[in-house]
């Protein structure tokens, strides 16, 4: 427990109990059913429907194997099929999308989501395209979206790296965070000697005297 | 005699009624795949089909009415079609047909018909070497009645992914900096052990630096961070059941989180999908530290329709801390997705319980963290977004996901943001565009609005510039201020320029020194160079109450 001056919790192992709910619920709930309904289990053929494909094959594949395509292969795929590909979408392998996974426009009707793991553990929302776009992953107007918080980056603040607040950043994982000086600045408070901090019970409402403006210590103003 | 010869005469001319009244055009189904400009629409029907240029259609949406055009350019397999008549709002789908000249039809097209092909003498030799089997073929079956799928096990091994370097420096005034250099790689090889799994690893090292400039402040680190690095195998149309194992973020339910153990999925007939994991969860950390949080999990997905669009999901996870019981944690999920513009929503609640006497928390259940958003989009790209987050300090003795907090902190601290936004037509040159918030805490209460105007083609065609006014009453003092930012869309990427002025006034000083005006500007270029390298730069300026601090960096990535 990330707690400072707190005993282990001990609790009964209801978890278990629950897991044992679902089980049962998970057997009940997953009889039999059309296997055809999602068009995903059944032995559809090549991923990419060809019906409407020119027949000769070799337009597109090389000889013996449906799995490789000719080097000159190329596919108008805003014309062919309404969906305009963008950024890495338009150079992505046709596989990674068109796979076994099943039909891709039913993917694709969940959004980003629907293709891409959440590494931010659903606790950022599904409107993926508010810090990222189609080109990249890194990540973009941090700052602007901060400055909608409670707490606006201003001064040091605005220059420092993400994980000195949010330890888990570096692997997506910003929540929960906590505006409070001393959620950061323990370490600062400690070691402050003049004035003495902690001897004086200075230790909270540290706002009163400090603004974010800078480094140095002692920058009262 | 007359009577009777009448009578003949009439009977004959029915009979030969049909054949003098045959339609004197083929009637071609199409559908719309693509809108242009100018009143122009992409079918799929083409030289192939004997279309030609003046050729007309009719279009029959389904919410009725037919609306006629004209072939105006016909390609291989597609074709042209100005619209010819105003108030028929195309999209792609929209079925109708194209009227062909039955007397072309009757006629061939011998110019645009497949060419007839010489005997190729190596064509015994393909089919020898033609790997594939036909199963499910019986005799009196057409040869190509159903295509048979190769078979994950069957293809070639394959390398996929990624590798990118990322680079930071900043330095404040001269004397304080901090540095930051990164190299990962992401890839898959599929079918790695010819039995049609893959494995996936994604990691990196990076190099940081800080320097506070006291001279005892200076840290430097150097760590590894693999974020998977597994194994996983079915649940695809194949096979229903999937396995993973290794290090892995857990598939069913990315809630629960990164694990260091086996996943197994499934998937009912109906659409439903369900799964267990058991393993140790890693420190959600840069170090991801391992092994002394045991979980068990489970999760069950509902979906209510066969493309997922309406799904009731239920994760369960039991963890024990160093052997002992810890984190009960329930969490639920709500998405509803329309088939085309309308109202989604998507809910997402951590519910956790707590037993015992020593904790520091007087409830038995809570809900820790919260994220439902529901909006409305409309078919002009314009939309409305209301969100409400919760956020809470689970207790839980698991290191590393926040911050170490006081026990008054996890006992009362708590986050309720409440907002709406809207972004109007994507069309319009001019876009207007808000963000209205109000927040409450354990404390405090306060509210935070973006009030803009997006412009487009102002200076140059696929340029943008975007003026946004801000306020904000935050947690210890009150924001306003106003952000330009102005970019331009390249051929091979984009870049963007960004100013950005805050003025802020802190609540607990009671003189004139209250006041801290900040200038920020920023340059950022991403662009590609051929097919397999994207190069991202950035750089900045932040100036406030006489500090200055400056920023480099870039990130390079090469797509294999």
């Amino acid at each position: 427990m990330t707690t400072i001056d707190t005993k282990p919790a001990r609790r009964a192992s209801l978890g278990l109990i629950l897991l044992g709910l679902w089980a049962v619920a998970a057997c009940a709930a997953s009889g039999p059913g059309d296997p055809a309904r999602h068009r995903w289990w059944a032995g559809l053929g090549p991923v990419i429907p060809h019906d409407d494909f020119p027949g000769d094959c070799t337009l597109c594949h090389v000889g013996d194997s449906w799995n490789e395509l000719r080097d000159d292969f190329s596919f108008d795929h805003a014309a062919e099929t309404g969906v305009t590909l963008r950024g890495a979408h338009a150079r992505a392998r046709c596989l990674r999308c068109h796979n076994d996974r099943g039909p891709v426009a039913d993917f694709m009707a969940q959004g980003c989501g629907g293709c891409h793991g959440d590494i931010h553990q659903g606790e950022l929302g599904p409107r993926c395209e508010e810090c990222h776009t189609e080109d990249t992953w890194q990540p973009f107007g941090q700052l602007e979206r901060h400055a909608r918080t409670r707490l606006p980056l201003i001064g040091a603040h605005a220059v420092v790296a993400c994980y000195r607040c949010h330890p888990g950043a570096l692997v997506g994982n910003f929540l929960p965070a906590d505006p409070n000086c001393l959620t950061c600045h323990r370490e600062e408070l400690a070691a402050t000697t003049n004035p003495p901090h902690l001897p004086l019970g200075w230790v909270d409402r540290c706002d009163r005297c400090h603004l974010p403006t800078s480094w140095r210590q002692g920058s009262v103003r | 005699m007359s009577g009777h010869v009448v009578i003949l005469a009439v009977a004959a001319l029915c009979g030969l009624a049909p054949a003098q009244q045959q339609d004197p055009f083929v009637h071609v189904p199409l559908r719309i795949v693509s809108v242009g400009a100018n009143d122009g629409v992409v079918v799929d029907r083409g030289r192939r089909d004997l279309v030609e240029v003046g050729d007309l259609v009719l279009f029959t949406p389904r919410q009725g009415g037919t609306y006629r055009g004209s072939v105006i350019q016909v390609d291989r397999r597609t074709a042209v079609v100005r619209l010819a008549e105003p108030g028929f709002g195309p999209v792609a789908g929209i079925a109708g047909e194209v009227l062909v000249p039955r007397a072309r039809r009757d006629a061939g097209n011998p110019a645009d018909g497949p060419a007839a092909a010489p005997a190729d003498p190596g064509a015994g030799e393909v089919a020898q070497r033609w790997r594939n089997r036909d199963d499910g073929w019986r005799p009196g079956m057409p040869l190509l009645d159903r295509e048979r799928a190769v078979r994950p096990e069957e293809r070639p091994r394959r390398v996929t992914g990624r590798a990118w370097l990322a680079g930071d420096l900043v330095s404040v005034s001269g004397d304080r900096s901090n540095s930051y250099l990164r190299i990962g790689t992401a890839f898959d090889v599929e079918n790695v052990a010819s039995r049609g799994g893959a494995l996936h690893f994604d990691g990196e090292v990076n190099h940081r630096t800080e320097n506070d400039g006291s001279g005892f402040g200076e840290s430097e680190g150097l760590d590894a961070i693999i974020r998977r690095l597994s194994y996983s195998s079915g649940g695809d149309r194949f096979d229903r059941d999937g396995v993973e194992v290794g290090r892995f973020l857990q598939r069913g339910m990315p809630e629960l989180g990164i694990l260091d153990g086996a996943e197994w999925t499934g998937r009912a007939d109906g659409g439903d999908r369900y799964g267990v994991a058991v393993g140790f969860l890693p420190e959600p950390d840069d170090d991801h530290e391992s092994g002394q949080d045991l979980q068990l999990g489970a999760h069950y997905l509902w979906s209510l329709d066969p493309a997922e669009r309406v799904v009731v999901g239920l994760g369960l996870q039991k963890t024990f801390h160093d052997g002992s019981s810890d984190r009960d944690l329930v969490v639920a999920k709500v998405r509803y997705l329309p088939e085309g513009p309308g109202w989604d929503l998507f809910a997402t609640g951590w519910l956790d319980f707590y037993f015992g006497e020593d904790n520091a928390k007087d409830a038995f259940a809570e809900l820790t963290q919260a994220y439902v958003t529901t909006g409305r989009s409309w078919s002009d790209g314009s939309r409305i977004d209301f969100a409400w987050r919760r956020q809470r300090f689970p207790e839980h003795d698991r290191q590393g996901e926040y911050l170490p907090v006081l026990r008054t902190q996890l006992a009362d601290d708590r986050y309720d943001r409440l907002s709406f936004a809207y972004g109007s037509s994507t069309e319009w040159h001019a876009r207007p565009h808000c963000e209205l918030a109000v927040w409450s805490d354990e404390g405090d209460e306060g509210v935070a609005a973006d009030l803009g105007l997006e412009l487009r083609d102002v200076f140059t065609s696929g340029d943008r510039l975007d003026l946004v006014a801000f306020g904000n009453s935050g947690e210890i003092a009150w924001y306003a201020g106003g952000r330009v930012t102005y970019g331009v869309a390249t051929r091979t990427g984009r870049w963007d320029v960004l100013y950005e002025y805050t003025f802020s006034r802190y609540d607990a000083f009671a003189d004139d020194r209250d006041d801290l005006a900040q200038h920020r500007l920023r340059l950022s270029d991403s662009f590609r160079i051929g097919t397999a390298w994207d190069v991202s730069l950035h750089g900045g300026l932040v100036h406030w109450d006489g500090d200055t601090a400056w920023d480099v960096g870039t990130y390079i990535q090469w797509t294999f």
